[in-house]
């Protein structure tokens, strides 16, 4: 890969790259770390790109390997102090919510969503990315949305009462 | 209600920042090609193998299988004559564990000794393939006490060495 080639794809789906990975792992610094790794791969990489959609897909599968990697190391479970961590780019507050609610989802839920409702991946596409059979990939969403919804529900509630 | 708008304007403003992709490009252009590593890979196998036969080759010698023994070969005396441990008169019946005739035994000159006081020990001979060590508590200046299940070390002839431990 030419070093231009590479820097477009890297500044086009660098965001992207980082946006699954902070939905995989849930904190910044593994998310950087896995954008790093990432993009070293895609750096490397021999093959070429039939198109901008097809790298962007095959960013989105190595992006998925590699957090589940990283999800799997017997060092994930350590801890830092929350002062030492500059914490994730925080969206709006009206809208901070719906973030913190899909966070709060399982793993394999967040990332659902976010390749369906943000990346707007096809149920087929999501399933390649995590390699999980399409009616797998429904369930999640169904199971998802209603996890959200009572989640959301409460939290308005629980305004409410205050 | 989950509201896929809200999610998506939300996740629009999570990104890694200008600065910190800049960084990240850059750090990943100084990396190595891929084709440069692969001389380094081939030194490593390489050295990994040499290292292997290396250690092949030591733990064929008398020297590997000393150490080898000596760390690892451990025999549990099954039964052990409760009359015999005797400063003086009487004969030590051990039976050890099968795996106590092996090659190394059968060839090896072995001492019972105590641990702790490895001066006292007593030469005898390797009980080969019965299994059966005879001590002769007569010319022994040891005192052997043991009990069923106590547990025995092998180690070649040259360092002279059986030792036995008292139970855990």
């Amino acid at each position: 890969m030419t070093d231009d080639t590479f820097e477009r794809l890297a500044r086009a789906y660098g965001d992207t790259v980082f946006r699954v990975a902070y939905h995989a792992l849930g904190n910044r610094m593994d998310a950087e770390d896995v954008v790093q790794g990432v993009l070293l791969k895609l750096y490397r990489a021999d093959k070429p790109f039939a198109s901008d959609d097809h790298a962007k897909h095959w960013l989105l599968r190595v992006t998925v390997n590699d957090c589940r990697k990283l999800l799997r190391a017997p060092w994930r479970g350590r801890t830092f102090p929350l002062e030492d961590f500059d914490g994730p780019v925080t969206p709006p507050e009206d809208h901070s919510d719906v973030l913190s609610a899909v966070m709060a989802l399982p793993p394999k839920y967040r990332m659902c969503v976010y390749l369906y409702y943000y990346e707007e991946c096809s149920v087929r596409e999501v399933a390649q990315a995590l390699h999980a059979k399409e009616s797998t990939v429904q369930t999640w969403l169904q199971r998802a949305r209603q996890l959200l919804k009572r989640a959301l529900d409460e939290e308005k509630e629980e305004t409410r009462d205050v | 209600m989950f509201d896929p708008r809200r999610y998506q304007d939300a996740c629009a403003q999570l990104g890694l920042g200008r600065d910190k992709l800049e960084e990240m490009i850059a750090m990943t252009e100084k990396q190595p090609r891929r084709r440069l590593a692969h001389p380094v890979r081939a030194a490593l196998i390489a050295a990994a193998c040499l290292l292997a036969l290396s250690l092949t080759a030591f733990a064929a010698s008398p020297a590997g299988q000393e150490m080898i023994h000596t760390l690892y070969v451990t025999y549990r005396v099954v039964s052990l004559d409760p009359d015999a441990p005797q400063p003086s008169t009487g004969t030590v019946t051990v039976t050890i564990d099968p795996a106590t005739g092996d090659a190394a035994a059968q060839d090896s000159y072995i001492v019972w000794h105590e641990i702790g006081e490895g001066d006292q020990a007593v030469p005898t001979t390797v009980p080969g393939q019965t299994g059966v060590l005879e001590f002769d508590s007569d010319n022994a200046s040891a005192v052997i006490q043991g009990q069923e299940g106590t547990r025995v070390e092998l180690v070649p002839a040259q360092t002279g060495t059986f030792h036995y431990q008292a139970a855990e």
